[in-house]
């Protein structure tokens, strides 16, 4: 992986590697804990945080279904960030931060690229599977399964930086 | 993204190795598919056993193979678990796709059926 050494003009903070992996402690049962990971917007990049974050959950207790779930809703998000939020430049920071609360993790994503167009992320509505092959939707899945499986589903615009949040809870998965 | 492939009967049985199918290898998967769905086969079984991950990059990716198939190629798949299955149930695409158990059971259920 290549060295980044970048601003994030937020807090003043330099990426000096793809991934800062910065973490208090991560335990179910203990509410102050957080794990905050800062990396670059590609797909290698959410690979690797992916796994990063799951072996985290893994060792804090966290079960396979509830694992599997988390996996797929970052994933959704954060390819979104690369895909489109940074479509323009090619690159750019993510700030991913995890913290647990009852039953459930709360996810706070933050992101430099552009704004979410109409200001809003789409509905994700199911798509209609009822037309011939031919016609078939090859995308607009994501916002979907991300609609499904999380809660609380919250996008702020603010000081030039996209704030996604949302809650993933134990019992739904 | 590496697919292997194994021709029987008028089946051709197409494995991925990789465990995700996923953005960063979704365009590949559907190059590497549109090579391997061009053979005498009238029916190739795409086996997912090795998969236990697919995000909405690898579905459409595998959605796209399906309209892409040859005129007289059907697709079908084989091996989903888990979490794979589940994005599937969840869209729903798993009434869309003929789904089967394992590779062993579709091809001895092709072989009675003919």
């Amino acid at each position: 992986m290549t060295m980044l050494t970048r601003r994030w003009p937020a807090t003043g903070m330099r990426l000096e590697r793809d991934i800062n992996y910065h973490m208090k402690s991560l335990d179910v049962h203990d509410e102050t804990a957080l794990i905050s990971l800062d990396f670059e917007a590609s797909n290698t990049c959410v690979r690797e945080t992916l796994k990063t974050t799951g072996n985290a959950l893994e060792a804090a207790g966290y079960g396979a279904e509830f694992r599997a779930t988390v996996e797929l809703v970052l994933a959704e998000i954060l390819n979104n960030i690369v895909e489109h939020a940074y479509a323009d430049q090619g690159f750019g920071p993510i700030r991913l931060t995890i913290i647990p609360t009852d039953g459930a993790l709360k996810f706070e994503v933050v992101d430099h690229g552009v704004p979410m167009p109409n200001g809003n992320p789409p509905e994700g509505k199911p798509a209609d599977l009822s037309c011939a092959t031919e016609d078939l939707p090859e995308g607009g899945f994501g916002w979907f399964l991300i609609r499904e499986l999380t809660h609380d589903f919250c996008y702020i615009r603010e000081n030039e930086q996209n704030n996604f949040s949302f809650v993933v809870t134990q019992d739904e998965s | 993204m590496q697919l292997t492939h194994r021709d029987f009967d008028d089946v051709r049985v197409v494995s991925v190795s990789d465990d995700r199918i996923d953005a960063a290898c979704a365009i590949q998967f559907k190059d590497e598919m549109r090579a391997m769905a061009e053979g005498d086969a009238s029916r190739v079984l795409l086996n997912l056993a090795n998969v236990t991950f697919l995000d909405s990059s690898g579905l459409g990716a595998i959605v796209a193979c399906l309209k892409a198939m040859p005129k007289d190629t059907k697709l079908e798949l084989a091996g989903l678990d888990g979490a794979v299955l589940k994005v599937f149930q969840l869209t729903r695409m798993n009434t869309v796709f003929t789904i089967h158990d394992d590779v062993d059971s579709a091809v001895a259920g092709y072989r009675h059926a003919s």
